[in-house]
Order: structure tokens, then sequence, then C-alpha cells
């Protein structure tokens, strides 16, 4: 187990001001029976009212309004967080399982993944050992190119192109986990280290999940930090807004998270 | 009840002043058809500049057919016709089915007078129909703020008519007084000031009618 | 019952009164709109009492059912848990909506205003076609209808028992009331552009509800609101929205949305206002869901179910497959994604090469599609140009879940004005009767 401490702060500035902002914030990492928050600090800027909710994959989501004009919108999260380890009994509804099957618009293949799945020898054994092996075909496939792909960039798209970011490969593998018939999920999170957001995939193994990186090529520990998870980046979006006023707008994200030890703690 | 939402103020004001634009520019043409049955001049003229719109006609026939029936001609009186209708049709639950028949009616009215040889006829019934629609307004709308709206619209459309056309100031002074004392218990925004300034330019011995157009064209702040 | 014919004299003055009436739906044309009356003939569909009660009884059982299978859909999925209904043909459904996990609508019905569509065999046998918990359209032109003919032809009615079906406004009424949470009633139109403004409007005026479109609704702190040209605001309770689940709100569903409400979904969740009908229905009426409809009302009320489907194949099963393609010829094949009378393929009508391709794709995608056995329409009356004429009908059924089930003693009875069309949509130039249900 570890105990990481974590900051997450997101900032979006406009170019001319905004009204009438509504959003949804899927950015607080919940507790179960991976890991455990608490000292959760939050800020939002303009300061409003918020609402707290949960969406139908039981993430926690924070949404509110904010009718005055403002050029700035910011979010600032800070807490700590008990990690238990990769692989962990589900949290969730497990009737849902099924859904995870599915392949989604973003996750939906096309001719190149169809090929590369097709072209694939998975080893014999169970869902994990098959995944694990998949992880590892994706991560050789790409390279890891920021900006040559975008939020709305399909699995697909990214996986034909061969670029892309954490983003692309999650989904690329969720993709072919879900043709060879795995159950999986999507993950958005926070890594060990400073830097931005990151994502994996979660597929689903003898009763348990267990945690994949395709981007490092490792299988989840306790350096990460699950925020949300759902079938596929959208259902993961960490800010969701709409708003009345135009001009462009460009978004800063911080993200850091560092091992904090107990100095009273009889650990070795 | 006893809510009204924005848009449904706005479109029964529109309402208002659609239903008297048309009813009293068909009173207009139909003066005009009669005057220009025998007549060789082009009479039409000085209507259009009497009302402020430009003369895109050409010739006395064509200004018959067009500034009555042509849908592409936004000073048509079907095009102010199609307007009130499309205010009306999302007025249902405000006035009414039976009242929303009336502007309907009218509505096929016009269309029936375009393609009648005696379109004169069918425009009686128009005007008919805009009579019964305010009538109905009167008699059967529970809702003082809903025929308060309306009647809003109404007035002030009549006034900014009247002031195109330079009617006496008498005419044109009463119309405004009764817009004056309507418009503060509608509930509708407006510019006191303006209201104040319209009374007096109307009482003034020379009467200035382009500032009372002007003046009632932004008086309601919809 | 020769009364019925009477009428026919006063189809003119019928018509006429539609039309003074606006009784209209919108068409695109184009991309142009267009409002167009619906073609009303004057020879109603007859429906016994004795009949009636039969339907009756099992349009409230199947309805009944539909609601508790989106209720463990949404929650523990125990049909699915026992084998009853695969998984394939819940969670690839495009009408499942995984933002429905955890949401509990009031009193949980999902689906208050249901549109069953029956159509009758020649030999006097009812079948269901398709059930639309959606936002089912249609009540509000025979409910004019009505009105307009007593109007007309009085006599006609003196003579006659026929239930009185203008009593939908208060079953609607009634259904809203039962699980608005506090406040105001609105239906919630896209806007006077949408093909059924008409109804929309004209329900708002029979029911006293506000028809509103979303600029006059507000999300603030949980609770929904309705905003006065005034400036004050006042408590939504309950929402009659006829715009469909992706529109309704864009922070939680399509974000392109312009006739949404913000946040509306999430003060639902909340259980601060009811939305009729829920969203996320469309997982219980796709056409490969039909299929398992009768499965439910055993599963759920333990009983036979007194309506039945049509024979229904589904090619996802093996055996279903081979029967579908060993039958082709004599079979319609329904493409589980359209509505609306679209994607309907009759086998017999295809060339050599359309039947090849279309069995290829059926072979490919067989969750896409079900395959029925044709049923023998029984033919309707109309009076086309003068004469009588048979045509294809079927009947749109209203099932309204309030404090208890109830069945509108009436419905939508569409026809087809094309004799060899079996397609009675409106969208697609049918026309409507009234539908008499006898009460003695």
């Amino acid at each position: 187990m570890k105990k990481l401490k974590f900051h997450y702060n997101m900032t979006i500035e406009f170019t001319s001001p905004i009204s009438n902002h509504n959003f949804k914030l899927k950015c607080l990492p919940k507790s179960g029976s991976r890991q455990t928050v608490s000292e959760l600090n939050f800020e939002i800027t303009p300061n409003v009212k918020l609402s707290d909710g949960t969406d139908g994959f039981g993430n926690l989501t924070r949404y509110g309004n904010i009718s005055e004009e403002h050029t700035l919108f910011g979010v600032n999260v800070e807490g700590v967080c008990e990690v238990n380890g990769g692989f962990y009994d589900e949290d969730v509804n497990p009737s849902m399982l099924g859904l995870f099957k599915v392949q989604t618009p973003l996750t939906k293949s096309g001719e190149a993944l169809t090929e590369f799945g097709n072209r694939l020898s998975l080893p014999e054994g169970d869902n994990l050992t098959k995944s694990r092996y998949i992880m590892h075909e994706v991560y050789k496939h790409f390279e890891y190119v920021p900006k040559a792909t975008g939020i709305a960039t399909s699995a697909e798209e990214s996986f034909a192109l061969g670029k892309g970011v954490c983003q692309d490969y999650s989904q690329s593998m969720l993709s072919i986990c879900r043709s060879m018939g795995i159950p999986c999920r999507y993950v958005t999170g926070l890594l060990m280290g400073e830097g931005e957001t990151h994502a994996w995939a979660e597929i689903y193994s003898n009763g348990k999940w267990y945690g994949l990186d395709p981007t490092n090529d490792v299988e989840v520990s306790e350096n990460h930090i699950v925020i949300s998870t759902g079938r596929d980046s959208a259902d993961c979006s960490i800010n969701r807004g709409i708003f009345r006023g135009n001009g462009t707008q460009s978004q800063k994200i911080y993200v850091k998270v560092e091992e904090v030890h107990d100095t009273n703690s009889n650990a070795g | 009840m006893g809510i009204i939402t924005i848009e449904q103020n706005d479109s029964l004001f529109w309402l208002g002043r659609y239903t008297e634009r048309v009813y009293t520019t068909v009173k207009l043409y139909a003066n005009h058809y009669d005057t220009m049955i025998d007549e060789i001049a082009e009479s039409y003229q000085k209507f259009c500049i009497d009302m402020n719109i430009p003369d895109i006609y050409g010739s006395k026939d064509n200004f018959i057919k067009s500034y009555a029936f042509d849908n592409d001609n936004p000073d048509s009186i079907i095009s102010n016709m199609t307007r009130a209708y499309d205010n009306a049709i999302i007025l249902r639950d405000e006035i009414g089915s039976d009242g929303l028949s009336y502007i309907q009616l009218s509505m096929y009215d016009i269309q029936k007078a375009e393609k009648s040889h005696s379109p004169m006829l069918e425009i009686q019934k128009l005007v008919d129909h805009i009579l019964a629609f305010w009538g109905y307004m009167d008699d059967s709308i529970d809702s003082k703020r809903t025929r308060d709206a309306i009647k809003v619209g109404k007035r002030l459309e009549r006034i900014d008519l009247y002031a195109r056309l330079k009617v006496p100031r008498a005419q044109l002074s009463k119309e405004i007084s009764k817009l004056y004392y309507r418009l503060p218990v509608s509930g509708l925004p407006y510019d006191k000031f303006k209201l104040e300034q319209t009374k007096m330019l109307a009482e003034s011995e020379k009467v200035d009618y382009y500032s009372i157009v002007e003046n009632i064209e932004s008086l309601v702040e919809i | 019952m020769e009364d019925m014919y009477k009428l026919l004299e006063y189809t003119d003055s019928v018509n006429e009164l539609l039309a003074r009436y606006g009784v209209k739906f919108g068409i695109y044309k184009n991309n142009t709109f267009k409002e167009q009356l619906f073609p009303f003939d004057s020879i109603p569909r007859i429906i016994k009492a004795d009949e009636f009660a039969v339907l009756e009884k099992g349009l409230k059982q199947r309805v009944v059912a539909l609601n508790l299978f989106l209720k463990d859909i949404y929650s523990k999925k125990s049909i699915v848990k026992d084998g009853i209904v695969p998984e394939d043909f819940i969670f690839a459904s495009s009408g499942y909506m995984p933002q429905m996990e955890g949401a509990f609508p009031v009193n949980d019905i999902y689906s208050h205003i249901s549109g069953i569509d029956l159509v009758q065999s020649k030999d006097g046998k009812w079948y269901i076609l398709e059930d639309n918990l959606r936002v089912p359209s249609g009540a509000s032109y025979p409910m004019m209808a009505r009105d307009l003919c007593r109007r007309s032809a009085p006599d006609v009615f003196a003579n006659t028992s026929i239930e009185d079906n203008r009593n939908y406004a208060d079953l609607l009424r009634r259904t809203m009331d039962n699980v608005n949470v506090g406040g105001h009633t609105v239906i919630l139109t896209p806007g006077r552009y949408n093909a059924a403004y008409f109804e929309h409007s004209y329900l708002a005026e029979r029911t006293g509800a506000h028809l509103v479109t979303n600029n006059a609704l507000k999300v603030e702190d949980d609770k929904l609101y309705y905003l006065d040209a005034s400036g004050k605001k006042e408590r939504v309770g309950a929402v009659y929205r006829r715009i469909s689940d992706e529109y309704l709100d864009p922070i939680n569903f399509n974000s392109e949305s312009l006739i949404g409400i913000p946040h509306l979904f999430d003060v639902f969740k909340k259980g601060n206002v009811a939305i009729i009908n829920a969203p996320g229905n469309g997982v219980a009426d796709d056409k490969g869901i039909y299929y398992f409809v009768p499965k439910m009302i055993k599963y759920y009320l333990g009983e036979d179910p007194i309506l039945n489907n049509a024979p229904t194949y589904l090619p996802f099963y093996e055996d279903d497959m081979k029967y579908v393609l060993d039958n082709f010829d004599k079979l319609v094949l329904k493409d589980v994604a359209e509505a609306g009378g679209y994607g309907v393929v009759f086998g017999s009508k295809l060339s050599g090469t359309e039947k090849e391709d279309f069995i290829n794709l059926l072979k490919s995608e067989p969750r896409r599609f079900i395959g029925q056995e044709v049923i023998d329409f029984k033919d309707l009356e109309i009076l086309d140009d003068g004469n009588i004429v048979p045509r294809k009908a079927d009947l749109r059924a209203f099932v309204l879940m309030a404090d208890e089930p109830l069945v509108w003693r009436s419905g939508l009875t569409r026809y087809s004005r094309n004799p060899d069309s079996f397609i009675v949509n409106s969208s697609q130039g049918g026309g409507f009767k009234d539908t008499w249900v006898l009460s003695r």
C-alpha cells in the first residue's frame, strides 16, 4: 500500500468573456476497495455554489452554473489517496459488466484495428494473460507523439496513424480486447510524478478488475490513482461545459503526485 | 396559470401588431384598389411613399398582385398575415384553439383571395375574421395580461401606421392616449421617458410625425 | 352500426373544421418545413365492448411488464442473469443509456405514456406490432376529430353508445399529476417546426399544462424553474417532454443540443423533477427486444400474455436464422434501429441481387434484424374519390401509467392511402380515422 499526495489543477482562459457557463466535472477520485481518499480540498474559480452527484458508472461529479461573465475558469483539487494495489473487486454494479464488452463510436474498430487483431496470436490463458499480450502489442505499435491526435480522435483513427497519447493507446487496447470478447473499460487517472492527467485500461479477469497501462507497457500499481471509469474517454471527460460567448480558449493542466511517508510510521 | 414567459409576451405583442397591420393596410389597399380600377395614373406610387415602403412594383397591375399576395415581398399583406400566424401558432395554450382558429381562417382567406377573380370578396372575409379574433379576445380570453399584451401591440402598430400616413393630430392623439393608459398596466417592459415624449409630440402645434414613428418603434422593450 | 356510414355525408364539413382548427402535422420536404393537414376518413373503426375489454386487459398487462423490465434493466438486471434476455440485446441497443443506472424515476414509472401499435388479421385476431415507449404521438388527432364529428353530425352520436374519447386530457393530467414532485407541469416542445407541434400545443391547452421551449426553463440548485417575463421563477415538478433523450440535456447527453436544458437530468436524478417519459426507454421498445416481451410478461408477472406478438424470428438465434433463410420470401424483415415505417423489407419484393446483398448483410449483422410472418391484415373501408375502397390500417392504443394503468378507450387508427402499401405512417402519406369503442 502506498500513500500518495495528489494535486490537480486546471485553468481555462478565454480570449473574450463567456457567460451562462454550465459545467460538469469528473475530477474527484473516489474511495472504494482499490483506494481511499482523504483530506480533500477543492476550489473553483469563479467561486460558485456547486452540486454533487454520481454518474451511471458510479464516478463522482461536481457541477454548477456560472451566469456572470468571466474569462477564467479554474479548478484545483488536492488530497491524499491511499492505494491498495493494481487489481481489485468491483465497486460498480456488477450487472453492468456486459456493457464493457460492447464497442462505442470511439473504440469501434475499422480496417487497421481489425487487420491488426486478426494477425495477433493470443496466448492461451485467462483474460489477464491475453490482455497483457495485447497491451504489449499496442505499446509496440504506437509512437508517443503529443498533439498528433485530439480528444475526439477514435481508436481506429489513431491506430491507423500509429501516433498518439495515452488516450489513443488505451482506446486502441480497449477496441482489441472487446473484439476478443474481453470486458474492459477506460480509466482516467493520475500517475506518480509531475505532468498531465493519465489514461489506461482496466480489464476484467477472474472476478477482478486489473489495470493495464499500454502507454508505459506496465501493469497498474500503487502509483496510479483512479479518477473515473467508463466505456471510453467520452464517459470520463474531466470537464464538460457549454457556455455563451465566442473567442478561443486555452487550457492548462498541472498534475503532481508524490508519495508521503508518515513520520510516525513504524513500517520499514 | 398566471405565468407568462418572455417568449409568450413577445409573441402576444407581435400578434397584436401584425393583425393590426394586416387590418389597416387591407383597408388602405381596398381604397386604392377601387381608385385604380378606372385610373391610368400610377397612384400606388404615392401609397408607397406614404407607407415608407420601397416602390418595387413598376406597374399598377403588379402592385395589386405583389402588395397583396407576394410571399417574397416582405411588405405584402400576405407576408404580414403569415407573421401574425407564426406568432399565433405558438400561443394555442394562451389564446385557445378557438382564438387561434380565427387567425388560421384569416390565413386561408388571403390564400384564397390570391386565387380568386374577385379577391376583394375574400379579403372582406379576412377582415371579418380579424375582427372576430379581436372580439373573441375581448370576450373569451380570461387573462388580463394576455389581453393587454395583444392590445398594446395592436395600439402601438396603429399609431405607427397613422403617423406614417400623417393622419390629423386629433385622430393620432386619441390613439396615443389609449396606449398611454394601457401600456403601464400591461406588464410589458417599456421606456417611460419615450411614452411621455410621444404623448407630448402628439400634443404640440405642429406634429412631428417622423419622431413619433421613431419613438413608437423603440417604445416597448421586447 | 349502420349509423357509421351516415358520417360519410359529413366528410367535407368535418374536414373543413379540422382545417379551421389547424389539425396538422409538419413535414420536411427539400429541407423546408411544411404543414400538412392530416387526412381524415369519416368511416370510423368500430371495436365492440367485449373485444376491447380483452385488448384493455392485455395492454395493461404488457405495459406493466415493460415498466418492470425497464426498472430491472437499470438496476439488478435479473432477467439477464436468469438467461431470459441475452445481454447483447441490452447493452448493444442504442436505446440503453448507462446514465440511467442509479436513477430512480418517481413511483418506478418509466413509460408513463405508451403507444402500442396493433393490427387485426382477417380472422379477427389482434397482434401487437410495436411498442412505443419514448415519445409516442397521435392521441390529439382522434380527440379533436371526435369533437368535430359530434358537432357536424349530432344525430349519428345520439343513437349510438360510444365511449367518449375526449377524456384523454384528463387521463394525461392524472398521469402527470401522479408523478409531479411539487410545482408546475410543463410540456417541453422543441418548437413549432416539429412534426407533432399541433399535438404539443393542443395537449397543453387541454391539460392546462404550460407549453414551453427550453428558454423558459432553468436549473438552479438542483431544481428546475419556470421563468416568468417579469423575472419571478417558479418550481417545475413534472416535465412532459416531447423531445428525444439525446437532446434533453446538453451537459449530460448530446452537447450539440440547442433545445435541451443543461442539468435537467441531474435534477431528475436527484428526484426533484419527474421526466415523462423517463430517458432510456429505447432499450425496451426496439424491434429486437419486442421478441422478448411475451417472455417478460411470464417472467415478471407469472402470467400468460393476453395479447400476441406477430410471429417473430430472431436471426441472432441459429434456429431462427435458418428459418428466416428457408422462408425468406414469405417474411418481412425489419431493421431494429429504424422507425416510422423505414427499414422494412418484404422478402418477396427483392430482386435476385438485392436479396443476395440483404442476406449477406443479415449474416454479418444478425442482431440488427428481425423476421416476421406477414400478417394478412383485415382491411378497413375508406372513402376515396367518392368510392368506398378497402385499405390497410393499424391501431395505436394509448396506455397511461397513473396511480393505476389506464387504457384510453379509443386510439389512433391510421390507414394507408396507397392500395398496395402496408405502411400507414403519417410521414409517408397515410390518413387517420376515429376509433369507436362501443360502451355496450
